[in-house]
């Protein structure tokens, strides 16, 4: 008997991931289906924002940050990866009502499929970024092995946020346009195409207190110093994201029973 | 048995919001959060309690809007219910919102991964399956297209594929199967019912309160989010369709009765239901509204219309005066909604037999909304119909039909005589005698051989009254021919036994005798000297009565005219068979012989074949009939018993026939005659009849 639930169990577990890759083939699949460019447009977007950036703060208003190219591109990568997961987790439930409406189907998957979509897409770049990496003279040494262990911090903080969101936009369906204006703020008062160091210290307490600051410092000291991240920083912020997402879960959980009725 | 669904006082409730209710994080940031909170909430569904074993199907009954859904979903865990409790074991499988979760720019084989996982495989026991799924979608060439360029039936096949392909342990279908062509919703339905016999739970809604009557085990009904009824499908869909019907009643405007063309006025709400949107003013039955079982009808409905209606189904029903529905069509059935325009128009149903038992009918006519949701006028009971038929019976059917029996004729049912016991008075001085003639003899004296319905009967009664009956026999034995193997033995104990003066005499009468054609050779073997005795009629006359014989008998259903007409085809090979086989039975050679039995010169040169002419006597009924006295010491000087008992006796009651057509007589007169003669040549004696 308990063999069987052994068995049961892990079948359980196979069918998990059986429907994660499943349901992520099929987002890779629809994103660059009808796109002849495809899956190079996932670059195209950062490589854009950082040539626009170069000009700007190299030009126009110079920064004066070393290696800015490797900096200010990091940044973008890290910041769009978990930007575009929560912009479009707020459509997830009616975007995906059909599958919703499947017996049994765990609508909880959702967000997770769509922050993996976003780590391959990560994965995808990370070339790119180490070819700017090497060019700029970064030490790139055995620390680069620690990138996963932050990579799995920013998939769960992402995932405990884009729980609520994917709630809240059954009620609230401007959600989405409200959560626009909110990121491109966030945009520019994360530090990603500047030092948090020219930051002033009266200022400096808010920044810390948004979760994204804690781990693109942490990315930043391992990809361009080859240094260990801030660890107690690090902990406290994997703290914060236990505490989190059983509380994004649960909101995601108390108002999926009324999606089918709402959406 | 562990049940594979328990619902047990399940409730789902809907909150209401206020119109007023934010629908952005703006608006409830200014408007206050408060108005997030629902201004009242209402029970879709409340107090569900049912089971449903493996193997068991449940329909689900009820108008739009009755909960039908919910109910599926809540039973699914789409959405989570307030009370109760839904336990489900096994794996639930839907057959809901079939081929929605396909995304149209990914091809079939995509498609079918994402959905199968989704449903609950893994991909491995997908790809195991993959090439079933295919082929019972009948998609092969297609697989790898993208499901934009599918059909919608296409569609719906292969996601009704992939949810038959995963095992199923609790099935939910929802609404009709209209899936593909009819080829492939048999498929399907032949899909669930294996389903069903391998154990799955299922659970099926529809509005075709048929369809579930047909298919499920068990029926719910559900009016407002509660159960009405839930029990046997039958019950449960009955008491459904009578709920339709009589709300159907409740909405017909009231109006003072109406006279019709049939004489019944028509009554609101009694023998008239609707919203009369289209009114009928008319049914016309004809050619008649009492007709023969097996006619054709046609009923013409004649209606006006005051406001052009985009669709209508006219639906006709035939009803016994029970109320017990006997047939019944709608338009809707030919599978087109009849647009109908201002004005007068009429709609004929042409039915091209009627084979209903004998009784009074009506024909009730409806035009109803296109979804049979109401009616716009329905008159029940106002048009007669009179059916007549030859079988008396209660039957509501009475379609053409004959007997056929093949085979060894079973045994007729004859009570075998127990031993002999004579009341003889033994003052008697010939008893001693007497009683020595009874115990030795065994031999029939005289046998009347026929033939049928030529007075056989008559003489039979008049031999009775002349002569001592000391035991009365079996009439019809039927040994010759149907009884041959139960043996002499067997035989001589059903004899009539009587007594002329001192002399026993051992009787019988069969009148198939003489045209069966075994008969004369196996008399001849058993009893060489016995006598016979012949009864002939106009063998046109006795093709009539033997006719209506038939008919009472409820063998024949065909009129005179088709009767003889299909007598060569109903009696082609049976001689053939009844000589080749002598436990072979022929009951058309017996019953539809009309004119055969009545060719007897063929019968009587095959007995004379075996008998000298003089133990045959030869009488016409008609001689019998008019000069009964004459003929009778006719009969009794052949059997060498004296006259001397003779009595006058009275002409037995013979059966008034109608007349036959004169046409047919004629024609019947022609056909005999040449045989006639042969027989008037060959006897001697006049035979024509004319």
């Amino acid at each position: 008997m308990r063999n069987a639930g052994k068995v049961a169990y892990i079948r359980k577990i196979t069918h998990f991931f059986d429907l994660l890759r499943v349901l992520v083939d099929r987002e890779m699949k629809l994103l660059y289906k009808r796109s002849t460019l495809g899956i190079a447009w996932t670059l195209i977007s950062p490589l854009l924002q950082l040539a626009v950036f170069s000009f700007l703060f190299r030009s126009v208003v110079p920064l004066n940050i070393p290696k800015f190219s490797s900096f200010a591109f990091s940044g973008l990568l890290i910041w769009n990866w978990s930007q575009t997961v929560l912009f479009k987790s707020t459509a997830l439930i009616t975007n995906h009502k059909p599958l919703i409406r499947q017996p049994n189907f765990p609508s909880a998957i959702l967000p997770i499929v769509t922050t993996t979509t976003g780590l391959i897409h990560f994965f995808l770049a990370l070339p790119v970024l180490l070819i700017f990496l090497a060019i700029d003279g970064a030490p790139l040494n055995a620390v680069l092995l620690l990138l996963p262990l932050l990579m799995i911090i920013q998939f769960f903080l992402t995932v405990s946020f884009a729980y609520p969101l994917a709630a809240l936009n059954v009620t609230f369906r401007d959600t989405q346009h409200t959560l626009g204006v909110v990121l491109q703020m966030l945009f520019y008062l994360t530090p990603i195409f500047y030092d948090i160091s020219s930051v002033p210290e009266k200022f400096k307490i808010f920044y810390y207190l948004n979760p994204m600051v804690p781990l693109i410092e942490a990315y930043r000291a391992i990809l361009l110093k080859g240094m260990q991240p801030d660890w107690s920083a690090l902990l406290i912020l994997s703290l914060a994201v236990a505490a989190l997402l059983p509380i994004g879960l649960g909101i995601f959980r108390r108002q999926s029973a009324h999606f089918v009725e709402e959406v | 048995m562990r049940e594979a669904i328990i619902v047990k006082g399940l409730g789902k409730r809907f909150n209401r919001y206020s119109t007023a209710k934010p629908h952005t994080i703006m608006e409830a940031a200014l408007s206050g959060w408060w108005k997030l909170k629902p201004e009242a909430s209402f029970w879709a569904l409340r107090n569900i309690n049912f089971t449903v074993s493996p193997g068991e199907m449940l329909g689900i009954l009820g108008k739009n809007g009755a909960g039908k859904s919910t109910l599926l979903q809540v039973v699914g865990g789409i959405c989570r219910a307030e009370e109760g409790s839904i336990k489900v074991n096994g794996r639930i499988g839907g057959l809901l919102d079939l081929g929605a979760s396909f995304h149209t720019d990914l091809t079939g084989r995509e498609n079918v991964f994402v959905g199968a996982v989704v449903a609950g495989l893994t991909r491995r026991e997908v790809a195991r399956r993959f090439d079933d799924i295919v082929e019972f979608a009948e998609l092969k060439q297609f697989i790898d297209s993208p499901t934009r360029t599918y059909s919608t039936g296409m569609k719906m096949r292969l996601a009704f594929s992939v949810a038959v392909h995963t095992d199923p342990e609790v099935l939910l279908v929802d609404e009709h199967l209209s899936v593909g062509d009819v080829a492939f919703q048999t498929k399907c339905l032949n899909k669930i019912t294996e389903f069903k016999n391998q154990g799955c739970a299922i659970v099926l809604i529809s509005h075709t309160a048929s369809q579930i009557q047909k298919m499920c085990d068990r029926a719910l009904w559900l009016k407002s989010g509660e159960i009405v009824a839930y029990g046997e499908p039958e019950v449960v869909v009955g008491q459904y369709l009578s709920e339709m019907r009589s709300s159907t009643e409740n909405s017909t405007p009231l109006r003072a009765a109406e006279a019709t063309s049939s004489g019944s006025p028509l009554r609101g709400n009694q023998n008239r239901f609707g919203t009369m949107e289209v009114e009928i003013t008319d049914v016309k039955v004809s050619p008649n509204t009492e007709i023969d079982s097996g006619d054709a009808i046609s009923i013409e409905i004649h209606y006006s219309v005051a406001q052009e209606i985009s669709a209508a189904i006219f639906a006709v029903t035939i009803s016994r005066d029970d109320g017990q529905s006997c047939f019944e069509t709608n338009t809707n059935q030919m599978g087109r909604l009849l647009p109908l325009v201002k004005g007068k128009g009429k709609i004929r149903l042409q039915i091209d037999r009627l084979d209903l038992g004998n009784g009074q009918y009506y024909v009730n006519a409806g035009v109803y909304e296109e979804t049979l949701a109401y009616a716009y006028d329905y008159q029940w009971q106002v048009y007669p119909l009179y059916v007549r038929s030859t079988v008396n019976q209660k039957t509501i059917l009475c379609p053409p039909y004959r007997w056929e029996f093949e085979g060894k004729m079973p045994l007729l049912d004859v009570a075998e005589p127990g031993a002999a016991t004579y009341d003889l008075d033994k003052n008697n001085p010939g008893y001693a005698k007497i009683l020595t003639q009874l115990e030795n003899k065994q031999k029939p004296d005289f046998l009347i051989i026929g033939a049928q319905k030529c007075g056989t009967e008559s003489l039979y009664s008049h031999l009775e009254n002349h002569l001592q009956i000391i035991k009365e026999g079996s009439r019809d034995i039927h040994f010759f021919e149907l009884n041959f193997e139960r043996g002499v033995d067997w035989y001589s104990k059903q004899l009539t036994r009587s007594l002329a003066s001192e002399k026993v005499i051992l009787w019988e009468m069969t009148s198939y005798y003489i045209y069966h054609p075994l008969v004369a050779e196996r008399v001849y073997k058993c009893f060489p000297d016995v006598k016979l005795i012949v009864m002939l009629r106009n063998p046109v006359k006795r093709a009539w009565m033997h006719y209506h014989l038939e008919v009472a008998g409820g063998s024949e259903k065909l009129d005179f005219e088709k009767a003889i007409a299909s007598e060569p085809d109903r009696l082609k090979g049976e001689i053939e068979k009844i000589k080749a086989d002598e436990n072979y039975y022929s009951f058309n050679h017996q019953h539809y012989s009309y004119l055969s039995r009545g060719i007897y010169v063929e019968q009587i040169k095959n007995w004379l074949d075996y008998f000298p002419r003089e133990q045959l006597l030869i009488i016409k009924s008609e001689d019998f009939y008019a000069h009964t006295g004459k003929v009778f010491s006719e009969v009794l000087k052949f059997l060498d018993i004296s006259e001397n008992t003779s009595k006058k006796y009275e002409i037995n009651h013979v059966d008034e026939y109608s007349q036959m057509p004169a046409t047919i007589e004629q024609e019947l007169t022609n056909y005999f005659k040449p045989y006639n003669q042969e027989l008037s040549d060959f006897l001697h004696e006049d035979f024509s009849w004319s």
